[in-house]
């Protein structure tokens, strides 16, 4: 029996048989079939959840050795791996909405959410100052554009020079939505490929082989 | 290349990005601390996000995901004031659901928490309408794990969510009119990415549920392509959204204050990138061309 699961081709059915089980209810009515399915999906979902341990393992772990090995940043390591597990014992202690559980969020989380997104603004000047060149006709094309939807942004500009407006939701509309569908429809076209590769046993890795049969 | 000791193209190329960094900070901070009161014009999309939230009345259910932490809150924060204060005036009851970690603190700041007697930007709004906790919204907590989960919580909700973020049972609530989303009357979503398209997929379109999307700038272009495809009936786009909407409810807050510095700081951007390019071309295109003993 053991020699069963250990089989290629028993994963490979296996997958294929969840595969239908979720894939199938969206396109034939059979209630039973939609009800099995979402049981699925819930039992994916709780263990999908339970996968934060092994990321709690992975950080420690490397951590840890860092720590140990005294590499380059490995303070940050340790504070990491200490408020790491300080807060997921306060989470679970005293639940998410708790005062304790929530100075964490206000005194760490939120500061340095604020910082890392603020900080772009900096990165956006320099890389425009220092790197944003019109080197060729495409970056050309590119700073034209950039330049425009800014113009565009601007509420002032708008207010004084309405045409503006028009531009860039040209710009937005057309460009920007073509290469947003762009990107869309090749990941769904790549998501499909790869199914397509692991039900036909082509994809080794993904099913957990790491090459070969 | 003459006399380059004093050319100007040289100057610019070797400007050190330092002062460019104290002058973003202080053309941020000064129209802050001095409000201009620059003008704004109101978009299409900002027009129709609002006219679906004015189709809401007391007998309805509204999903709000936040799809947010910290971070993008601070983009989005003056759109999702006046899109609550908007739902809080129809009377429509409103049951919350998170998709971030960050949600269980990010949401007091918001709705502050009656019971610990903390107080949020809308704690003013809801005492003025009598909304309370329990009654008129229901929070679900860090529900949205994974796109899984919005399966879950789509197609099997009484199954899979039986207690709030408090560990209060929902059932005999105003959630027991809910089975499906089928039954919301809108889904409201902040989105920073995380699980919106999942919510688009498994609510929106499976079940027909009206759905607004305010987005994060970067994210635009992407959910309109839901709009488009006739899935989402209006996004809210980013902090100039934010600001519009603020004009249109005749509520001025944070987001049309910061529309002074949002535009300075973008005509700055646009006046760095012609600055660094005329650098470019005056001067680094010539020195990176000069041949060299080296070459």
């Amino acid at each position: 029996m053991s020699n069963l699961f250990e089989k290629r081709e028993f994963t490979i059915l296996l997958v294929a048989a969840s595969f239908a089980l979720v894939f199938v209810p969206y396109f034939l009515d059979i209630p039973p079939l939609m009800e099995l399915s979402t049981k699925m999906a819930m039992i994916v979902s709780i263990i999908n959840a339970f996968a934060i341990l092994l990321a709690l393992y992975s950080q420690t772990k490397r951590s840890i050795l860092r720590v140990g090995q005294r590499l380059h940043g490995w303070p940050y390591h340790l504070w990491t791996v200490c408020l790491l597990y300080l807060v997921a014992i306060v989470g679970l202690l005293f639940g998410q909405t708790s005062t304790t559980f929530l100075f964490f969020q206000y005194a760490f989380l939120m500061p340095a959410g604020a910082v890392q997104y603020s900080i772009l603004t900096f990165y956006m000047a320099s890389a425009g100052m220092k790197a944003f060149r019109a080197r060729s006709p495409q970056a050309t094309l590119l700073i034209i554009a950039g330049i425009l939807v800014m113009l565009g942004q601007a509420p002032f500009t708008g207010a004084f020079f309405p045409p503006i407006e028009g531009i860039r939701n040209y710009l937005a509309e057309n460009f920007a939505k073509a290469a947003a569908k762009m990107f869309s429809i090749s990941m769904v076209v790549g998501a499909i490929v790869l199914c397509v590769r692991i039900l036909t046993g082509n994809e080794d890795q993904a099913i957990g082989y790491t090459g070969g049969v | 290349m003459k006399n380059e000791g004093s050319n100007i193209y040289k100057f610019l190329s070797e400007f050190k990005v330092t002062y460019i960094y104290l002058l973003i900070f202080i053309l941020t901070l000064a129209p802050i601390l001095f409000p201009i009161g620059i003008p704004i014009t109101t978009t299409q999309d900002t027009k129709d996000y609002y006219a679906e939230l004015k189709t809401l009345g007391p007998d309805d259910i509204v999903l709000v995901s936040w799809n947010i932490g910290f971070d993008a809150l601070m983009e989005l924060k003056a759109g999702a004031y006046v899109s609550m204060r908007a739902i809080i005036a129809s009377g429509a009851k409103m049951v919350h659901v998170f998709g971030h970690p960050e949600g269980p603190g990010m949401f007091p700041l918001i709705f502050g928490d009656p019971n610990k007697g903390t107080v949020g930007e809308l704690s003013k709004t809801m005492e003025d309408h009598d909304y309370t906790e329990g009654d008129d919204y229901i929070v679900l907590g860090y529900i949205m794990l994974n796109e899984a989960s919005v399966v879950s919580i789509a197609r099997d909700f009484h199954n899979y969510v039986i207690v709030d973020w408090k560990g209060a049972p929902i059932s005999g609530t105003f959630l027991d009119e809910i089975e499906d989303p089928a039954d919301l009357a809108m889904i409201i979503d902040f989105s920073a990415g995380f699980f919106s398209e999942a919510i688009v997929r498994h609510m929106a379109m499976d079940f027909d549920t009206p759905m607004i999307i305010s987005s994060i700038g970067v994210s635009i272009a992407q959910n309109k392509l839901f709009v488009d495809a006739g899935y989402v009936s209006a996004i809210l786009g980013s902090t100039r959204g934010g600001a519009e909407i603020e004009f249109l409810a005749g509520q001025p807050g944070i987001g049309l204050q910061a529309m002074d510095s949002f535009t300075i700081i973008h005509y700055f951007y646009i006046l760095v990138l012609i600055l660094g390019n005329l650098a470019y071309f005056g001067y680094e295109r010539h020195r990176d061309m000069r041949r060299t003993a080296l070459r």
